[in-house]
């Protein structure tokens, strides 16, 4: 076979690698040609090298030696060798005899196809042919005839790469579509964050994205999550960073204000992309290709510096919509659950109580006094005197109890698996250690005040069997206390007997 | 199936595992294989590659990685256990190579080392007579370097260096500079290995070591590779050569005489030995893998291979010549006390590093604009890549 034929049936399979099977055929097709060449002109060797113009180096790529072609790492600085010095300025093909082996070094240049890239410059290449002892050297006309494969190769060589770009384009808009997609999918789903780092990796395949939220609160930097090239999802949860300057760099690049993605100044491995929503920065995604060592290329670093505002957005989005699913669920002022959800989990709690025969009480609570404390001092002391109060029955319940602001100073707390005397228990603590609380109160004869706070118990199965009639003698229990003494507590039990007592 | 081996300086192993397929084709002529020859780095990127997008970039059966790849990519779900496969005893091999295999508790496996470098210094017999003393003056660096500078300034040849540069590219990895880094007591990881130590001043001194034989002339850079077939120490335009494999002259008659000495120094933790290995991906024709692995681990085309480029094979049985022949008596001390790189996951991270850091330096000798600072720089920004992959892998 003729090497033009071999060449348009590397040509076709060529076509076919660029189009996704092998990237190896590429190099391949240099291959061919410095195979062709070594038959043709009897050498013993022939090269491929690209020419690396910052560095002054011919880079070998490919080999061809003893009916084998391979990649190879053998690198030539030109500044020690005067006739590839003078192959480069003359743009002319070289010939030399070096201990007894002839070399030819003839230049080439390779057009770039790439639109995008900055630096769309021309590459220059070389072939190197090798004759070892006692063979002859290259005359003029095959030198001629050797330029004259290189370019029949090389416009065989634009072909499919023009073909192979066109592909990576079309190829890169499905990226962009299938990435829109996952996001506008992502805007109210729980797993959203999941949704997007894994869709980002599917398309692009870094070695690892890792997503970091601002707490602004906290004045801190929270992991969220990670994902790796094999798609496996971690939790960044234990990784929290406060944002405090020269603490972590990620800290850094919060408190800096960097709103543009940027690469690490040391390598162009890590790739630092801030979620910015109107000027502010909520989050910091890192990709990196830090295990692999591949640098993050152009496009990509192009396409995710496109693809950030929108990142954002969908963070901002989601973070916005469990702000509001936790604010109608959770009273802001003492971080309580609300009525509302009190009243689902009560009935789930109940219905457990009962299918599983568990005792279960119910306290109602308020504070005494509490419309003087706000007429008196104002409100902002009453709020602090609500958020002390909420903050001492957080810290003494278990992870089972279910608390709730129910409204103005009311407090109900639902104690699953406890009896009377339990319950009775807990609350005497609460008791004990509310009356300890201070408030301070600015413009006062009295440095500070302090709380008390009353409370009735109702239990399931003794008091009621339904959840409202529960709620309804815990009430009145609380109503009995409040009735003769403020700082107490009383079981609806024990009111019951008393009532009984006072009738007979 | 697709073989994918390792570039290499001498194209003679290219050719003796060519003629090992041809002969596993007389046997078994309807499995083909395709042999496809990759540079380390070449290699290391369509692993990720295939990650990316394992349709378009799909995996050779076989592959041939250095050992400290092993864990990695088992690690990264791309090797599969073997032991199956080969159904070859893990303790054939020597016992320092078990930790690259990756080897597990009940004898499995992922990777099987094929071929052994045990490295030395080698110095030709007429360099050695005009030197004197020889023994003496190569066992410690510092004598080495005082017998680069008289054989340089005794050589009036053109183009003599008085050691030769086996690394294929021109420059030095870190393959040339560990064994002077260990010379100063330097290493690349603390003991429980969760800190990079690149940036120590052991490891400093070390690289600079290697690096003044540059910087004095007496080892080529960057220059066309002669190294391989009719060797330009075989010419008497070097003396010497730092190598991991046997000079020619052990089994061809007609080579110059070379005669091995253990590496100047090196007598504090081991001396420098790495293996190549053989592992089975995950995407491998199970039957065809086998029959081609057992045909390639039989102790006679181990034989052919280690001789066909001058390296070592990996089974204790195949390289008891070494213990039993006289002239062999350098590698029997380093067999004796072996020091392989760590086979921990980064590794080959690390090892892609500290390559680019020290071709930058390579470059800039040969440019005549090195400078110790810089290279103190480039280990602190290693470590601290190093150290920070090393926290979050």
């Amino acid at each position: 076979m003729s090497d033009v034929n071999l060449a348009m049936q590397r040509h076709k399979s060529l076509e076919k690698a660029f189009f996704g099977s092998d990237i190896s055929e590429k190099l391949d097709f240099f291959g061919l040609l410095i195979e062709i060449l070594a038959n043709q002109f009897s050498c013993d060797g022939v090269s491929f090298f690209e020419y690396n113009q910052q560095e002054r180096f011919l880079e070998m790529r490919l080999h061809y030696r003893r009916g084998i072609t391979f990649e190879d790492e053998e690198s030539l600085f030109v500044e020690h060798l005067p006739h590839l010095q003078k192959a480069l300025y003359e743009k002319e093909p070289q010939s030399v005899k070096i201990f007894g082996t002839y070399f030819l070094y003839v230049p080439f240049t390779v057009r770039s196809c790439r639109m995008e890239e900055e630096e769309n410059e021309d590459k220059t290449a070389f072939i190197r042919l090798e004759r070892q002892e006692k063979a002859k050297a290259f005359s003029k006309t095959e030198i001629k005839r050797i330029r004259e494969k290189i370019g029949d190769f090389l416009r065989n060589f634009y072909q499919t790469e023009f073909l192979s770009l066109n592909k990576k384009y079309v190829q890169n808009l499905y990226v962009i579509k299938n990435l829109s997609e996952i996001f506008a999918r992502s805007l109210r789903v729980r797993e959203s964050f999941n949704h997007i780092l894994k869709g980002l990796q599917r398309h692009f395949g870094f070695d690892r994205i890792r997503l970091y939220l601002v707490e602004e609160k906290l004045n801190k930097l929270q992991g969220v999550l990670s994902v790796d090239i094999l798609g496996k999802v971690k939790s960044l949860e234990f990784e929290q960073i406060p944002l405090e300057k020269n603490s972590h760099r990620l800290a850094d690049i919060i408190l800096e204000r960097r709103l543009q993605p940027f690469f690490d100044k040391h390598t162009q491995k890590v790739l630092y992309v801030p979620l910015v929503v109107q000027s502010e920065i909520i989050g910091l995604m890192i990709v990196d290709n830090m295990l692999s060592q591949q640098d993050i290329e152009e496009t990509e670093f192009a396409m995710l510096k496109a693809f950030a505002g929108q990142i954002a957005l969908v963070v901002d989005n989601v973070q916005l919509f469990e702000k509001i699913e936790e604010l109608s669920l959770y009273d802001e002022l003492t971080n309580l659950p609300l009525r509302r959800y009190f009243h689902e989990r009560f009935q789930e709690e109940m219905y457990r109580a009962d299918r599983f025969s568990q005792p279960m009480a119910v306290v109602w609570g308020d504070i005494d006094y509490f419309k003087q404390i706000n007429d008196n001092y104002g409100h902002q002391v009453g709020d602090r005197a609500l958020k002390e109060v909420s903050r001492v029955i957080m810290a003494n319940l278990r992870k089972i109890d279910f608390p709730c602001r129910y409204g103005g100073d009311e407090v109900l707390i639902m104690l699953p698996q406890a009896s009377g005397n339990d319950a009775l228990k807990f609350v005497e603590r609460l008791i004990e250690e509310i009356k300890e609380i201070r408030i301070e109160v600015p413009f006062s004869r009295y440095k500070y005040i302090t709380l008390s706070m009353s409370f009735g118990i109702a239990t399931f199965p003794q008091d009621a069997t339904t959840a409202e009639d529960l709620l309804q003698k815990a009430d009145d229990a609380l109503y009995w206390v409040k009735s003769r003494n403020r700082g107490q507590v009383t079981l609806y039990s024990d009111i019951k007997t008393q009532k009984e007592r006072g009738q007979s | 199936m697709e073989f994918w081996i390792l570039s290499d300086i001498d194209s003679a192993k290219f050719l003796a595992i060519k003629k090992m397929v041809q002969k596993f084709n007389i046997e078994y002529p309807r499995i083909k294989v395709r042999l496809l020859i990759k540079t380390r780095q070449s290699m290391w990127e369509s692993m990720f590659l295939y990650l990316r997008n394992p349709k378009q970039y799909p995996l050779a059966d076989l592959l041939e990685i250095p050992h400290s790849w092993t864990k990695v990519l088992v690690n990264l779900e791309i090797l599969r256990e073997m032991k199956s496969i080969a159904d070859i005893d893990a303790e054939d091999f020597f016992d320092f190579l078990k930790d690259g295999m990756a080897l597990k508790p009940k004898g499995d496996y992922f990777s099987l080392p094929w071929w052994l470098e045990l490295y030395t210094l080698s110095v030709r017999e007429d360099m050695l007579r005009l030197i004197g003393n020889a023994a003496e003056k190569l066992a410690v660096w510092e004598g080495f370097v005082d017998v680069c500078r008289f054989l340089k300034s005794k050589n009036r040849k053109s183009n003599f260096y008085p050691l030769e540069n086996s690394n294929p590219s021109g420059a030095f990895s870190l393959y040339d500079v560990l064994p002077c880094i260990w010379n100063r007591g330097g290493r690349l990881f603390n003991d429980e290995f969760t800190k990079c130590e690149a940036s120590k001043v052991e490891v400093l001194r070390g690289i600079q070591d290697f690096i003044f034989l540059a910087r004095k002339g007496y080892l080529p850079l960057f220059k066309e590779n002669y190294y391989e077939e009719k060797g330009l120490l075989s010419e008497g335009r070097r003396a010497m050569i730092l190598s991991g494999r046997l000079p020619s002259c052990y089994r061809k008659t007609h080579a110059p005489k070379l005669v091995s000495f253990i590496y100047p120094n090196i007598n504090r933790d081991g001396h420098f030995a790495s293996s190549v290995n053989l592992a089975v991906t995950v995407r491998a024709r199970e039957n065809e893998t086998s029959r081609f692995l057992r045909f390639l681990f039989l102790q006679a085309n181990l034989k052919f291979l280690a001789e066909s480029f001058n390296v070592f094979p990996c089974m204790k049985k195949s390289a008891e010549y070494i213990y039993e022949q006289k002239r062999f008596s350098v590698y029997k001390t380093i067999l004796s006390k072996p020091r392989m790189t760590p086979d921990i996951e980064i590794f080959p991270t690390y090892e892609f590093l500290m390559n680019n850091l020290l071709k930058e330096m390579a470059i800039k000798v040969a440019a005549g604009a090195w400078d110790e600072d810089d290279l103190q720089r480039k280990l602190i920004i290693v470590q601290t890549e190093v150290d920070y992959i090393l926290s979050s892998y």
